[in-house]
């Protein structure tokens, strides 16, 4: 077999174009994301209503139980059934930051779980009322535990977005597919497309490797 | 002695952790200025009664009364609470924070001060614990001895009424135990408040106004020192002597 890259090279404009897609849909997924991961997190880490709790739990079993295609299929194409109706872009970035807002809400509770009950005490000790040690006390501690598996959240959502070209996204993916279907070069146009995807999670391990030198000025 | 005088007032408190009962009516009263001593085999409830009082845990029965005011509902034990210090047996410094930020970091929080104010009180309760050339190192890096100065004068930047130190120096090898020694005797000669866990009894019966013997969640003997080390022949405090000489 002989390998021809023309076919990548004449069409970097729109890898290039569906690159930018793809990390545009991952960023907004992981800010939504995380702002999610950490109120139920951090709701689910305390007392709370009997009621709230089990609905929260709820969300959290069923985004992590069900797969994400279903998801992705059912906020697009079935939502509009009871009258709620987005575009594709909307659909992709609320099912991914949903899905991975419930599993890193899971991180979240075990960052805050991991740190010590003392801490806690010390703070209402000192005369902090409750939330004022979860903000200044509890969490910064637990977000340095936090980091390591919110920063592998975020690149697992940037190989998931791969998915969201299912529900008609041009991004990284579907481009590959449609230039394949045009030119029939799939063992180049894939290799390209790794090549592209590999670049982006490495500088997420990359940007999780300096955030977490960062953190480590303290030691426990 | 009329209430208002005290600042402690423990009424016939209960605790208990599910079947097991803890404290079984304790009832006392600390005055400004008073040193009590607080003695008792291990899991005889000592934590538990100093952890009553500054309300990390509720008590089923009783009263407990902070210059008069009653500890009940969680919105008044923060109120409370800033009258009353407390240093733990493992530290609990913020390993996050600084030394230095240790101090300033409540001081803004609960005491709302300025960050100036914050880092000028701070430095000179360090210079006071002796610990001012530690002031930008993490407490991860301080020996056990350090650490509970700074929790000391984290502590006494919120300017409590009574401090509760329970076992402060049980995780401290016996020569840093000296060092923190010196700064209670310090706070002692300032003439604050003290309720002090501890199994050395040579170091509280020099400091102590009254020393309480508590056994199975009962103040079994209280008296003043000598009266305690010496003449009350509680059964169990005798035991409890014995053992303790016997390790030392
Ligand atoms: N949070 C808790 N839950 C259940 N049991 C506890 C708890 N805290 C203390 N206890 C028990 O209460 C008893 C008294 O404990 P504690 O007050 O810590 O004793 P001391 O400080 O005198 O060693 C012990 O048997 C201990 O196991
Ligand atoms: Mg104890």
């Amino acid at each position: 077999m002989e390998l021809n890259f023309d076919t990548v090279i004449r069409n970097l404009p729109l890898f290039w174009q569906a690159t930018l897609i793809t990390v545009k849909i991952t960023v907004l997924a992981f800010v939504f994301a995380l702002i999610i991961a950490f109120t139920v997190g951090v709701l689910r880490s305390y007392k709370i209503p009997g009621l709230f709790k089990v609905l929260l739990a709820v969300y959290v079993e069923i985004f992590r139980g069900t797969p994400l295609l279903i998801q992705l299929f059912f906020i697009y194409y079935g939502l509009p059934s009871v009258g709620i109706i987005m575009d594709a872009f909307s659909a992709a970035v609320i099912g991914l930051a949903l899905n991975g807002g419930a599993y890193m809400s899971e991180s979240v509770r075990a960052s805050i779980l991991s740190v010590s009950k003392g801490q806690e005490e010390a703070a209402y000790s000192l005369g902090y009322n409750k939330l004022e040690a979860i903000w200044h006390i509890i969490l910064p501690q637990a977000i340095r535990v936090a980091i390591p598996p919110l920063m592998n959240g975020f690149s697992s959502m940037l190989k998931e977005t791969s998915l969201v070209s299912v529900i008609s996204i041009t991004e990284l993916t579907r481009t590959g597919n449609l230039i394949y279907s045009r030119t029939a070069r799939p063992f180049e146009i894939y290799l390209t497309l790794g090549l592209f995807y590999f670049v982006l999670t490495f500088s997420i391990v990359l940007l999780a490797k300096q955030i977490e030198r960062k953190e480590r000025r303290w030691i426990l | 002695m009329d209430t208002l005088s005290h600042l402690i007032e423990i009424k016939d408190i209960y605790k208990s952790f599910g079947d097991l009962s803890v404290l079984r009516g304790v009832s006392l009263n600390v005055s400004a200025g008073e040193i009590l001593g607080i003695i008792g085999a291990s899991g005889s409830g000592k934590s538990t009664l100093i952890r009553c009082i500054n309300g990390l845990e509720a008590t089923q029965r009783g009263e407990i009364l902070i210059k008069g005011q009653r500890l009940n509902s969680s919105r008044e034990a923060v109120n409370v609470r800033k009258k009353i210090g407390m240093v733990f047996q493992n530290f609990n410094l913020f390993p996050h924070y600084t030394v230095l930020q240790n101090i300033t970091g409540p001081c803004r929080v609960v005491r709302k001060l300025s960050k100036k104010s914050a880092e000028e009180l701070g430095e000179s309760l360090l210079e006071k614990v002796r610990l001012k050339d530690k002031m930008a190192q993490y407490p991860g890096n301080l020996s056990g001895g350090e650490k509970q100065r700074v929790a000391i004068a984290r502590v006494l930047a919120m300017e409590p009424e009574i401090i509760l130190f329970d076992e402060p120096t049980s995780a401290l090898d016996p020569e840093l135990a000296y060092e923190v020694f010196d700064i209670i005797k310090l706070l002692a000669e300032d003439g604050m408040a003290m309720m002090i866990v501890t199994h050395q009894i040579g170091f509280i019966k020099n400091l102590a106004h009254l020393i309480l013997f508590i056994d199975n969640g009962k103040i079994a003997c209280s008296g003043n020192p000598d009266y305690i080390l010496n003449e009350c022949n509680h059964p169990h405090l005798q035991d409890f002597l014995m053992r303790l000489r016997e390790n030392i």
